[in-house]
């Protein structure tokens, strides 16, 4: 053990040997550095008089006549509290009149309120109009769609038009069809992936990217009925 | 800051909120502009391609008329999508969002009706 004074008041200290250099605070909030050896000769322990100490009866318990009411234990960390479901929540002397809707936890009538048709409490509505008030995230479906779409578009014009001058210069009618095929078939997928889309932001109020899923949807039919126009012209040509 | 009540009532009589209030006019907005775009890009490349007829780089300048035509088919058929949005989403900026939808449906009609003309491409 080194011992040691602090500079500022003169207390005496004592370290374990091993915290030899380390720095130390008086309760005078002076900054001692440990020495490498004491400094100060060894305080000579002091001896106390020994005190009685009058025996505690122990405890009762609340049930037994005049029982003690012993303070509520204190919870531990992450230990989750039961509400008593005839008080309220926040006010533990008042008897609970009603109960959230969203997490069923018993409240007097000044506690709760009522949002859309259904009682909530405090948090609860304020969850609620947050999450009102929150910008719709943007359906992934909606951007496939616009994407799909608008590739789609030169695709089906170009290759609506291949299909139509193979035709027209005679060649196998088998071989245009096939490509005015492929031709309809990435504007097909782009209007269904359109139409989930719309129909998925259409029920669920949280997701948007209308504009996008109709801009693909948009792109899509016009690339149809161009495909299609020019392939009945042509049927009806021959 | 509203109480409660008035955001019950608010919801149930569904006014529209904000953010929906900006969307729509972002989106008339938008739609309005590329389907001004498009008829203007496509104007100015038709007078390009009347200027230079007969020279030298007419089929270079009709392939990049081509081109630009129907790279504003895209632009107009994102903007009757952008229109489409903001008439659904309803607000202060209809009319704006109906002269969009009008102007890129119109190109898209053109465009559609002049590429499946029998007699350009099967005489």
């Amino acid at each position: 053990m080194i011992w040691f004074a602090c500079k500022q008041c003169g207390k005496r200290h004592g370290r374990p040997d091993n915290l030899a250099g380390t720095l130390v605070f008086c309760e005078c909030g002076q900054g001692n550095r440990v020495p490498w050896s004491s400094t100060v000769s060894e305080p000579e322990p002091v001896e106390e008089p020994l005190v009685p100490v009058p025996p505690v009866p122990p405890p009762r318990a609340r049930s037994e006549p005049g029982g003690f009411d012993l303070p509520p234990l204190r919870r531990r960390p992450g230990e989750r509290r039961q509400p008593d479901p005839a008080y309220c929540l926040n006010h533990a002397e008042v008897a609970s009149e009603q109960t959230c809707s969203d997490c069923r936890c018993p409240f007097c009538a000044a506690c709760v309120t009522t949002l859309q048709g259904k009682t909530l409490c405090g948090p609860c509505k304020n969850l609620r109009i947050r999450r009102l008030s929150r910008p719709a995230h943007v359906s992934a479906m909606a951007i496939v769609s616009l994407v799909v779409g608008l590739i789609g578009f030169p695709v089906a014009f170009f290759l609506t038009l291949y299909a139509v001058g193979q035709q027209v210069l005679g060649k196998s009618a088998a071989g245009s069809i096939v490509i005015w095929l492929m031709a309809l078939a990435v504007p097909a997928v782009a209007l269904t992936l359109a139409l989930l889309a719309l129909r998925e932001i259409e029920t669920k109020p949280q997701v948007g990217g209308r504009s996008l899923a109709a801009g693909g949807a948009v792109s899509a039919l016009a690339s149809l009925l161009h495909s299609i126009t020019l392939a009945i012209l042509l049927f009806l040509r021959d | 800051m509203l109480c409660a009540g008035c955001v019950d009532h608010a919801l149930e009589s569904g006014e529209t909120t904000p953010e929906k209030a900006r969307a729509h006019t972002r989106q008339a907005i938008l739609a309005l502009c590329f389907g001004i775009g498009a008829w203007i890009l496509s104007g100015g490349f038709l007078l390009l391609l009347a200027l230079v007829a007969h020279s030298s780089d007419a089929l270079m300048v009709g392939l990049l008329f081509l081109l630009v035509v129907i790279g504003n088919a895209l632009l107009a058929a994102a903007g009757v999508g952008q229109a489409l949005a903001a008439l659904r989403t309803r607000g202060n900026h209809m009319i704006l969002a109906t002269a969009g939808l009008i102007l890129n449906g119109l190109y898209l009609g053109v465009l559609v009706g002049l590429f499946s003309n029998p007699r350009g491409f099967l005489e």
